[in-house]
């Protein structure tokens, strides 16, 4: 007897032809290895922002800080009869205070030159020439315009000019150049405590922020004229925006720099009466265009280097004051401890 | 007739890795570097481990009160203050090349490797520096956004594998129907598969285009499994930087500190033992000679 087999084709044999319908084939069920791997990525990837302060922080929180107020508080625990606060309470704030610091001060001391002094520290030497040699050119074509909004403008459609002047993104002018003046607005103080506080973290709706919408609408804008203007292969950098200035010689030389970084640079060159397109109109009549630019970028240098040995030495300062912060009493814990260890050889002795 | 390979097999001693790596005109540049702060405000890490030397181990050294202080100082404190602040991304730099190739993700920028003093010292390196890229970038590399990519699928995949990725690796991490496919039309050994010869195979058939237009779905996902999986091979790297970091700054610098120290009280002690020891030899032969003395004196006296 010939058995004749039926087919299955009515129900699923296999859970995975449910995607034969084109839908993502990813695999529904989490390990706890892919869990953790997320996990792991994702808490780097807030750390990232966080640059040199948050690293170093972690490495010595974990390492320093940590293993000491421990070993501070057990210190003697037995003689004692109960933890030593204040042999912990010491190593806590020699440890919080002298590690992160070193990075606070420095970061306090750069935001008050940038947002008082000269805004101009904050750009990266190349993007500083760059955006140098577009207003060059733009004073070249432009003379005698004084009106400082009109100035501002015509850098930005420099800007674009020059790092994106081909064919096929001509119709993007009219919207970078709108965007980009923009980045002239003020910017809010603490933006990133504000941000913090405002936070999902803590159960409130983030509020919406008129310099922060600008920002993304522009790097929005970036990445799609970079991805329109990429042939072959997708653009390895979809934030490029590539500057041109001179080198020593007079060569023209690339100075790239990404949307993500450009469009503060932007609001700190243009930046008030602090900024170079006003500094620019006031600048002395009998100063040539080239003097003044030279001049611009030597104080600029100057500025970025007293700013460092200044921060050098008044976190060094406060290193050498610390001590009289940290140490609480007259006596250390590490002459306490010896002093209990002392004590305890003599009763010993004294009881034979 | 015994034919000796033309070219032998060098192997890089550590010298020779360490002299590739180490570029004496870094030095220079750093030197001009060297006075300035980060974007952020913080200082330069080259500025800040000088700092740290100056001010923190500086007030040690000359507030030291003996010997034991002083040689606890440079041992324990000079190499935990370089490893705190330039451990993790000199490690990350070493692992990250080769976890790249294993797991074929591309996760590194384009350009030149920046020798050791470029890795540490902060606007020194000219030019793109290969390195991880940001997550941010990551998520543009593999999250695949057809209005807005002009150079298409094709485009999106040319980019991943310029990158240093293996296709077969980056496609078989969506799993599921995918990865079956791939396997029957590979097989299921771990074998590398070249991607100009994956590529031409999934082009030259109906099934392998199937393969293809399911995983340009799948990668049109913002969180989906070939990102996830690029996000873990770039974060390994990194945690591989603060977990040996913090290991040799939390156990071996202390442990070395320890086993020096009480080696160098071990030696003491015997040197205390040794100079007890050679005094009370001296004092025996006097004991002997004197009662010897006195019974001449008293012999001479009577």
């Amino acid at each position: 007897m010939k058995i004749q087999t039926i087919p299955n084709t009515n129900y699923e044999a296999n859970p995975n032809q449910r995607n034969l319908a084109g839908k993502p084939a990813n695999t529904s069920f989490k390990g706890l290895g892919q869990i953790g791997k997320d996990i792991a990525s994702g808490t780097f990837r807030m750390t990232e922002k966080g640059g040199f302060f948050l690293e170093f922080l972690i490495v010595d929180s974990l390492s320093l800080i940590l293993p000491r107020i421990i070993i501070g508080l057990n210190r003697d625990k037995d003689k004692i009869g109960h933890l030593n606060y204040q042999a912990g309470a010491e190593e806590a704030g020699r440890e919080l205070l002298s590690g992160p610091s070193m990075n606070l001060i420095p970061m306090a001391m750069a935001s008050f030159a940038v947002r008082k002094l000269m805004p101009a520290i904050k750009i990266n030497k190349d993007t500083f020439e760059g955006i140098n040699e577009s207003f060059k050119n733009v004073i070249n074509k432009n003379t005698g315009i004084s009106d400082k909004s009109q100035l501002t403008r015509k850098l930005a459609e420099q800007v674009f000019d020059d790092s994106f002047g081909t064919e096929e993104l001509k119709g993007y002018r009219a919207r970078f150049v709108d965007t980009l003046e923009k980045a002239t607005q003020s910017k809010p103080r603490l933006a990133l405590v504000r941000k913090f506080a405002n936070s999902k973290l803590f159960g409130k709706t983030p509020k919406p922020d008129a310099f922060d919408d600008a920002e993304k609408a522009f790097n929005d804008l970036v990445f799609e004229m970079n991805n329109k203007a990429a042939k072959g292969m997708a653009p390895l950098d979809s934030y490029a925006i590539g500057l041109k200035k001179l080198d020593a010689e007079g060569k023209i030389e690339n100075a790239p720099t990404s949307s993500k970084t450009f469009f503060e640079d932007f609001h700190n060159y243009t930046k008030d009466s602090r900024g170079m397109v006003e500094k620019f109109i006031k600048k002395d009549a009998a100063q040539s265009v080239e003097e003044f630019f030279k001049k611009a970028s030597s104080n600029v240098k100057k500025g970025k280097i007293g700013l460092a040995a200044l921060a050098f030495f008044v976190v060094g300062g406060f290193l050498l004051y610390l001590p009289k912060v940290y140490q609480i009493g007259k006596v250390s814990p590490a002459a306490q401890s010896a002093k209990r260890a002392q004590d305890s050889v003599e009763k010993e002795g004294g009881a034979k | 007739m015994k034919v000796s390979n033309a070219t032998p097999k060098v192997k890089t001693d550590f010298k020779t890795a360490l002299e590739n790596r180490f570029n004496p005109k870094d030095l220079k540049a750093m030197g001009k570097e060297f006075v300035s702060l980060s974007r952020g405000g913080t200082m330069n890490r080259d500025l800040f481990i000088a700092n740290a030397f100056v001010f923190l181990l500086g007030t040690r050294l000359l507030t030291s009160r003996d010997k034991d202080e002083k040689r606890e100082i440079k041992i324990r404190d000079i190499p935990t203050i370089i490893i705190a602040v330039v451990g993790v991304p000199i490690i990350q730099n070493f692992f990250e090349k080769p976890i790249q190739n294993k797991l074929g993700f591309g996760f590194m920028e384009k350009g030149s490797k920046p020798g050791l003093i470029a890795t540490i010292a902060n606007g020194i390196f000219k030019g793109p520096k290969e390195g991880a890229v940001s997550y941010g970038k990551l998520e543009d590399w593999y999250v695949f956004n057809k209005e807005k990519t002009a150079t298409g699928f094709e485009g999106f995949t040319k980019r991943l594998e310029d990158r240093g990725g293996n296709l077969k690796k980056i496609f078989s991490s969506f799993g599921g129907e995918i990865k079956e496919k791939i396997d029957t039309m590979f097989g299921k050994d771990k074998k590398v598969i070249d991607n100009e010869t994956f590529r031409k195979t999934l082009n030259g058939s109906p099934e392998g285009k199937k393969v293809l237009s399911l995983v340009e779905e799948a990668f049109k996902q913002e969180k989906n499994a070939a990102f996830k999986q690029a996000s873990w091979a770039r974060t390994i790297p990194t945690l591989l930087g603060f977990g040996i970091t913090l290991a040799l700054i939390g156990l071996c610098i202390p442990g070395l500190n320890i086993a020096i120290t009480e080696r160098v009280n071990k030696k003491r002690k015997a040197e205390e033992l040794a100079a007890k020891q050679s005094q009370g030899v001296q004092e025996a032969p006097k004991a002997e000679q004197a009662p010897v003395e006195t019974n001449l004196i008293k012999q001479y006296k009577k």
